[in-house]
């Protein structure tokens, strides 16, 4: 047995069935990917696409699709465009880039993308399968000695958003706006959900992700802010 | 026409002088007895002589002794071995060309006329010698790349022909044979095959790099030994193979590099020991040098001759004897060595005595060992994670689910809060030490409780409103669509960790992509 053999059995992917898709325009890069999930074991199935247009075609085919792993580059798209596409045709589909560029810059853009791992295609076998079951026991996969070569300069030193604190105005969504600006106008949660047509749900969820934006810590300050930018939160609309 | 010109002679003269004048080059009529009858202001200006009037009258050997006096004409012999040789060239119709202080490049033609005497005319080539000399540089240097690109051209497809006869044989090797041992041998050897060519390529890959200046230094500050310990794992199995020691001396010394560009160089340095030492062993170790580090690579093996110790940094090189140990080595690892540190501004150096062994030598600058990286940045999300130090609510009945969904919240740092009876749910809420950003709910409840009816009820308590997702073992389409129509994204038991890690994300982060929300 080689060393890459002996290796890869020791690694165990947890058991659940999933259905990765493999987009990347090289079948070699597409054929080593596939043994590389056929190593996960008889429950991991793997699709192919070839360029992004077959992509979209099996995302929207195959529903139970539950992993994609995606090349930067492939015909009919920018680099990152066709992944911004994919995301936001496919939100809820885990993604992980595989790329030749090695560059953090790529990395963190990448993260920015909100994709769970970053496979250069330089790692080999067991590096690939580490990554993969990394992913799919809910981990993230971003390469280490990449990330490590950010300079200290550099802001992105945490791949998380947990302390994105945005505070102005202009940082809210056209949604999280309009709905402050309807309860600085008078109106309750239930008069804004059936005037906007949408849940009470949705209407809270923005609430909350705009007072987080806006670091208002209860219901009457958030009130109170809505109340006195009024105004601003209406032209802003 | 007649009328211009058949005005005597007088007016043909004056048409001549001034088409002459317009001319812009010079122009100069030698009579035979080589005096000069006249010239245009062009010839006599460029010569430094303000009137052309000046030059009249005299000998072709006056004229140059005039202007050569005048300094501008830049000359490499004595001034009378000068007038020698440009008398002589007129004599010979020879076009000759004068470089004035200028640095301007003018061409002197003659042209002898019917009756003994000559024709002058110079010209101002200056742009075109100039050109011509840039293409010639540009062509030399071209062409030197060309032949530098050919021969690694010619080596790397050589090297890289081999493995590949060889994986061929051993394809074929394995596909024939009965016997498991043999087939495993054979895929070993095409293990082995594959990373030679791997090497290579990687080798190509960084020369192509390194060719059009895309590798750029990230000094950051670490320990070395962090290098160290990735370099004993990459080589003591190699060294172990060969029956060599790979001795690794430990350091607690902080550097300031680039530490992937230092560790490529290191391990080119560590390969090569390895390769070139048939007995013995290889030994990394450091020692400080003022406010510098000096890493060295210690070998027992065949040694370098003092004459190739510059050679041995430049491609292609490889040196006869020690081609023996290895046949695949494209003699490009110094190289890469030597340019990767030339970026790095790092010193390398080679110290070697033949039969005995060889010590190659890298210098970095010390770093401050309190700003250094603690060891490797090991991605840990309970710290650094997307979403650590969040505070989730998971609503779930069954004790097995909820646990694996427990346990894995908090490998991603979350703080999980559960209740275990949902009547009068909001005063337990209340009692919260932290509101929570997050639910995860279970449809169907104890008690025949809905979860999103739950949901509702915390975020009519909580300050904050917070975003829920619904699972539920249930698949039928049209409960799954009520339930979104509510503004709660669903996920179908058994839930993928993934899945479930990119819907928080989109809520938490990304609310536009979130369709429940819109």
């Amino acid at each position: 047995m080689t060393d890459t053999s002996k290796q890869l059995a020791d690694l165990t992917p947890p058991p659940q069935e999933m259905t990765v898709l493999i987009a990347d325009d090289h079948w070699v890069v597409r054929e080593s990917l596939k043994q590389v999930t056929k190593s996960l074991g008889s429950r991991y199935r793997s699709l192919e696409a070839s360029n992004f247009h077959e992509a979209l075609q099996a995302l929207s085919d195959t529903p139970e699709i539950g992993l994609v792993l995606v090349d930067l580059i492939m015909p009919g798209f920018n680099e990152f465009d066709g992944l911004g596409l994919l995301r936001l045709k496919f939100p809820t589909v885990p993604f992980v880039v595989i790329s030749i560029h090695e560059d953090p810059e790529y990395v963190l853009k990448a993260i920015s993308y909100g994709v769970v791992g970053y496979i250069p295609k330089s790692a080999n076998a067991t590096e690939i399968k580490r990554a993969l079951i990394r992913v799919i026991s809910g981990e993230v996969a971003f390469p280490r000695e990449i990330l490590s070569r950010v300079t200290s300069g550099s802001s992105h030193t945490s791949f998380g958003h947990s302390d994105k604190r945005l505070t102005s105005i202009q940082e809210l969504t056209a949604r999280e706006r309009k709905i402050l600006s309807y309860l600085g106008g008078g109106m309750s949660l239930a008069t804004i959900s059936d005037t906007l047509i949408i849940s009470r749900q949705t209407v809270r969820v923005h609430l909350g992700n705009a007072m987080k934006k806006l670091s208002l810590t209860t219901r009457e300050s958030a009130i109170r802010f809505a109340v006195e930018n009024v105004e601003l939160l209406r032209k802003e609309t | 026409m007649e009328g211009n010109l058949g005005n005597g002679e007088t007016t043909l003269l004056d048409t001549l002088t001034r088409g002459i004048e317009a001319l812009g080059h010079g122009f100069a009529v030698w009579s035979d007895s080589n005096q000069l009858v006249t010239c245009n202001s062009a010839f006599s200006r460029r010569f430094n002589i303000e009137n052309s009037q000046d030059l009249k009258g005299l000998t072709y050997d006056a004229f140059l002794a005039v202007v050569v006096d005048k300094g501008d004409i830049i000359i490499r012999q004595s001034k009378q071995d000068w007038i020698t040789t440009e008398k002589a060239a007129m004599q010979g119709n020879l076009t000759r060309e004068l470089v004035f202080a200028d640095s301007s490049i003018y061409r002197l033609e003659c042209f002898p006329d019917e009756k003994g005497g000559f024709v002058s005319f110079l010209q101002d080539v200056t742009h075109t010698v100039r050109n011509e000399q840039t293409l010639k540089t540009e062509r030399d240097k071209s062409a030197d790349t060309e032949q530098v690109k050919s021969r690694f051209l010619r080596a790397a497809n050589h090297d890289l022909r081999q493995p590949l006869a060889a994986l061929k044989i051993l394809i074929y090797n394995c596909i024939e044979t009965q016997s498991e041992e043999i087939r495993q041998q054979a895929l070993h050897n095409m293990d082995v095959s594959v990373s030679i060519m791997e090497d290579l390529l990687g080798a190509l890959l960084n020369i192509g790099q390194l060719d059009a200046g895309r590798v750029e230094a990230r000094p950051s500050t670490f320990q070395l030994w962090t290098i160290l310990e990735r370099l004993k794992i990459q080589f003591g199995h190699q060294a172990e193979e060969k029956g060599l020691e790979l001795r690794v001396r430990p350091s607690r010394l902080a550097l300031v590099s680039d530490r992937a560009l230092l560790e490529r160089i290191l391990s080119n340095f560590v390969g090569n020991a390895l390769r070139y030492t048939a007995t013995g062993g290889v030994l990394i170790g450091c020692r400080q040098a003022g406010d510098h580090i000096r890493i060295e690579v210690w070998d027992t093996g065949s040694g370098i001759e003092s004459e190739n110790h510059e050679n041995i940094f430049k491609e292609f090189f490889r040196i006869s004897d020690a081609q023996m140990y290895r046949k695949h080595s494209l003699g490009l690892g110094l190289n890469i060595a030597q340019r990767l540190a030339e970026v790095l501004h790092h010193k390398i150096a080679v110290k070697s005595i033949p039969g005995k062994g060889s010590v190659f030598s890298i210098e970095v600058p010390t770093g401050n060992i309190w700003h250094s990286d603690i060891g490797e940045p090991e991605i840990n999300e309970r710290i650094g994670g997307e979403f650590a130090g969040l505070t989730v609510i998971v609503l779930e009945d069954d004790q097995i689910l909820r646990q694996a969904l427990v346990d894995l919240l908090d490998r991603w740092g979350i703080n999980v809060i559960i209740f275990d009876q949902y009547n009068d749910i909001q005063p337990q809420i209340l009692a919260l030490d932290n509101e929570p950003d997050f639910i995860i709910t279970d449809y169907r409840l104890q008690g025949s409780i809905q979860g999103t009816d739950l949901v509702i009820e915390i975020n009519d308590t909580l300050q904050a409103p917070c975003p829920a997702i619904v699972v539920t073992a249930d698949t039928n389409p049209t409960l799954i669509d009520m339930i979104r129509q509510q503004g709660f994204p669903v996920l179908i038991k058994p839930v993928s960790p993934p899945r479930l890690r990119v819907t928080m994300h989109n809520l938490l982060y990304e609310p536009e992509l979130v369709p429940e929300l819109s």
